[in-house]
């Protein structure tokens, strides 16, 4: 087990923990989620993803407040996409010795790295990725022949 | 916004940090999705009330994976004497908004002169 920094929420205050262990707890429980996010036992800082799927593509929208897209490295090989980047500090440890009083500090910051297995079928040479008001999506075309067909059916 | 349209609505706190350097204190919260337009900075009375609806959140979609956090965000201060409150500013950039409330002259920590008599 490694060490793992807590999730978002007041130090000290018992209702955002709480909140943390039911969704862990129940994640634990879930198969599926078991393989996609990081676990109870392994939990680097990580940022929060959704994905969806539409007809055509499937989409990957990462919250990244206030992180340069320059700090942003996102590559693809296959069918998995690894998003790797740094959050930086809002106030630098070197502001924090000269006069800068901190009154609290919630968010993690530091070095990340997702790994998601899409599923098979995606087009990997045509991924595009835009960044907005601290989201960023990731847009991953299915393959032809994974997108959904109708079959027409005909009377004999 | 009104309290029952509030009432039905979802809302989460923004995480943040507070933190005081020369005479100005600064609040920087995070609220990924907001755009500038859906965002709502006030004071009323004695609370600063900040309310960011999220534009970004998927509808009707199926959702593969889902961790982020649903709702808008809202979180209410309250604010004292100390802050100068003709002097509020906010700023949004990439998500992250950043309030500036500067102190009042009088509260500032003031040097006072010994003279020799």
């Amino acid at each position: 087990m490694r060490l793992m920094r807590m999730p978002n929420g007041v130090p000290g205050t018992t209702g955002s923990y709480f909140d943390w262990l039911q969704d862990e707890i129940n994640r634990l429980f879930d198969p599926e989620a078991a393989e996609l996010g990081p676990g109870l036992l392994d939990r680097p800082a990580a940022p929060r993803v959704d994905i969806v799927e539409y007809e055509d593509r499937f989409e990957l929208l990462c919250d990244l407040p206030g992180v340069d897209e320059n700090d942003i490295e996102l590559t693809i090989a296959a069918n998995v996409l690894t998003l790797k980047g740094e959050k930086k500090a809002p106030v630098s440890e070197e502001r924090r010795d000269k006069g800068c009083k901190l009154y609290r500090d919630e968010i993690w910051y530091g070095n990340f790295q997702r790994t998601i297995s899409l599923p098979q079928g995606v087009d990997s040479e045509n991924v595009g990725a835009t960044s907005k008001n601290g989201v960023l999506t990731v847009s991953v075309p299915k393959r032809d022949e994974a997108k959904q067909r109708r079959i027409e059916i005909k009377s004999s | 916004m009104a309290t029952q349209e509030l009432e039905k609505t979802a809302t989460v706190r923004p995480v943040g940090t507070i933190w005081e350097e020369g005479g100005v204190i600064y609040l920087r919260l995070e609220m990924p999705g907001v755009d500038k337009s859906d965002l709502d900075v006030r004071i009323e009375d004695d609370q600063l009330v900040i309310h960011g609806k999220r534009s970004d959140l998927p509808k009707d979609a199926h959702n593969v994976v889902r961790e982020r956090r649903r709702g808008d965000f809202r979180q209410v201060y309250t604010v004292d004497d100390t802050v100068d409150r003709e002097k509020i500013e906010a700023n949004l950039e990439s998500g992250v908004l950043l309030v500036t409330l500067h102190l009042k002259e009088a509260v500032k920590p003031r040097r006072i002169e010994i003279k020799a008599g």
